[in-house]
């Protein structure tokens, strides 16, 4: 028995997954989190450092770290790069002005080693305003079909109505086990 | 063969009095309290031991390694700003150990010296990508349905109109008064000069970026400026506004005469919570100090606004 089939069947038994939620500032991140989590999102304010939240579900346990998208903290991301199962990018779709910013920002994270092995959720949020892109548009800008690195999936979302959450929690679970608790 | 002895007996000597010279000094300094207190101890150590005549490297190697030991054992108490701060002065202090050595004639032949010279952990490489070089891409130019604004102009007096729920975006405008006739979705301001801009209520956040000289009359849910100085800023936000990059921002409640009682409901907004005097900088993450980038405006000098 190999060492990595020992760390496999340990974390198999907590089944317990690292979840990053990163994103530009304003794309609605802890706003994910806490609808996901079923609390209040009338009186979020802009992330100041990060929040983290143990949540269960389907049987898992998640830990969700929410890192502050400001210009400022994009620096101190890397430091909770390590041991990240799955990555949700969060992409305000209604922020046309800055969608090259998200863009650049997304791509210098994937080439991070220490996310290889993560997979990569790209929730364009913010459908619910008029005006914003769709899922599809941003796939486009993002350049999202180039990414070979990662197993990755995009999908249209509403932070404020909750739309679509769930699914995109769930495939990122399915996807995330299906790499490191494959033993059964 | 008693001549090896000899020698190597000697030699021991010699290396337990360079190991033990350096501890005891750092042993001395780190029983004290606070962290704080701790870190400039050491630090004062080093400096010392690099004034000293002739240089102690054995003791400035073992105070920095003592230094970086500190850093990382607190870094799970300290603040961000804290622990930045932290690794800045011992980065300095690395430059300057260098510095000293490379004018002292280099004794190469301790080998472990190359530990020095690891880098504080902020400035690691980030250079690959430059997310701020602009790259023409025009699909993101061209303004969607639902976006509307001025772009470039100076000394303009004018209500923007059908504007209601929209993405509204005023760029490059210099010595202007600009009021919005309805309430817009998201409020964007680049690069304004010497102007102001008063707007009803505004359904989510309102964007400030690169502004300089601007009066701004808001009510949001969440105000972000960036880059930006000598902004006056009369706001209702219920959720907080934040800084970053900014210089000389006063801030004031929101007070907009003609205002109709429902303008808040209409868009959502909570009427009575107003968080205008809770602003964070997040260039100032030092909770015992209030940021000097921003202040509130002294009452006397808060002018008076109204819709028309």
């Amino acid at each position: 028995m190999g060492l990595l089939t020992i760390l496999k069947k340990q974390r198999q038994k907590e089944k317990e997954m690292r979840i990053l939620i990163l994103g530009l500032d304003n794309a609605g991140k802890t706003t994910i989190l806490k609808k996901f989590n079923g609390e209040d999102i009338d009186t979020i304010s802009p992330t100041l450092g990060f929040n983290i939240k143990t949540l269960e579900h389907r049987g898992f346990k998640l830990n969700v770290w929410d890192v502050g998208g400001q210009k400022s903290l994009r620096s101190y991301w890397r430091n909770y790069f390590e041991q990240t199962d799955g990555l949700i990018w969060v992409v305000d779709s209604a922020d046309r002005r800055r969608m090259l910013d998200c863009q650049q920002e997304l791509k210098q994270l994937l080439v991070e080693e220490r996310l290889g092995g993560a997979t990569l959720l790209v929730f364009a949020n913010k459908q619910d305003l008029p005006g914003s892109f769709k899922a599809e548009e941003i796939k486009q800008i993002l350049d999202l079909d180039s990414i070979k690195t990662h197993h990755w999936q995009i999908l249209p979302c509403s932070a404020l109505s909750g739309q679509n959450l769930l699914n995109g929690v769930d495939w990122l679970i399915d996807d995330i086990a299906s790499r490191v608790f494959t033993l059964d | 063969m008693s001549d090896l002895d000899d020698r190597r007996s000697r030699m021991l000597a010699k290396l337990n009095a360079r190991n033990q010279k350096p501890s005891s000094a750092v042993d001395a300094s780190s029983q004290s309290n606070t962290p704080e207190k701790q870190f400039n101890d050491l630090k004062m150590v080093v400096e010392q031991a690099l004034d000293a005549d002739p240089i102690d490297f054995q003791a400035v190697a073992a105070g920095l390694e003592r230094l970086q030991e500190l850093l990382s054992e607190q870094s799970a108490t300290l603040s961000a700003f804290d622990s930045r701060k932290g690794s800045q002065a011992l980065a300095q202090l690395r430059k300057r150990v260098d510095d000293v050595r490379k004018d002292v004639a280099p004794t190469k032949s301790f080998a472990f010296r190359k530990r020095q010279k690891q880098p504080a952990a902020d400035t690691a490489p980030n250079t690959v990508v430059n997310p701020t070089q602009p790259i023409s891409a025009p699909a993101m130019n061209c303004l969607a349905d639902n976006q509307t604004g001025l772009k470039g102009g100076a000394h303009l007096r004018e209500t923007l109109s059908a504007c209601a729920d929209k993405d509204v975006l005023l760029s490059d405008l210099t010595d202007s008064e600009i009021r919005l006739g309805e309430s817009p979705s998201t409020l964007h301001l680049v690069k304004l000069r010497r102007c102001t801009v008063i707007a009803p209520p505004v359904r989510t956040s309102v964007f400030v970026d690169d502004c300089e000289d601007v009066t701004l009359v808001v009510a949001c849910q969440q105000l972000r400026m960036h880059g930006s100085r000598a902004l006056d800023v009369y706001m209702h936000v219920t959720s907080g506004a934040i800084i970053e990059r900014c210089r000389a921002v006063r801030v004031a409640p929101y007070s907009l005469r003609g205002l109709t009682a429902d303008a808040f409901d209409a868009v959502g907004l909570h009427a009575d919570r107003n968080q205008w005097d809770k602003v964070d900088d997040f260039d100032w993450l030092a909770a015992d100090k209030p940021s000097p980038n921003w202040s509130q405006l002294p009452i006397d000098d808060r002018k008076t606004f109204s819709i028309n």
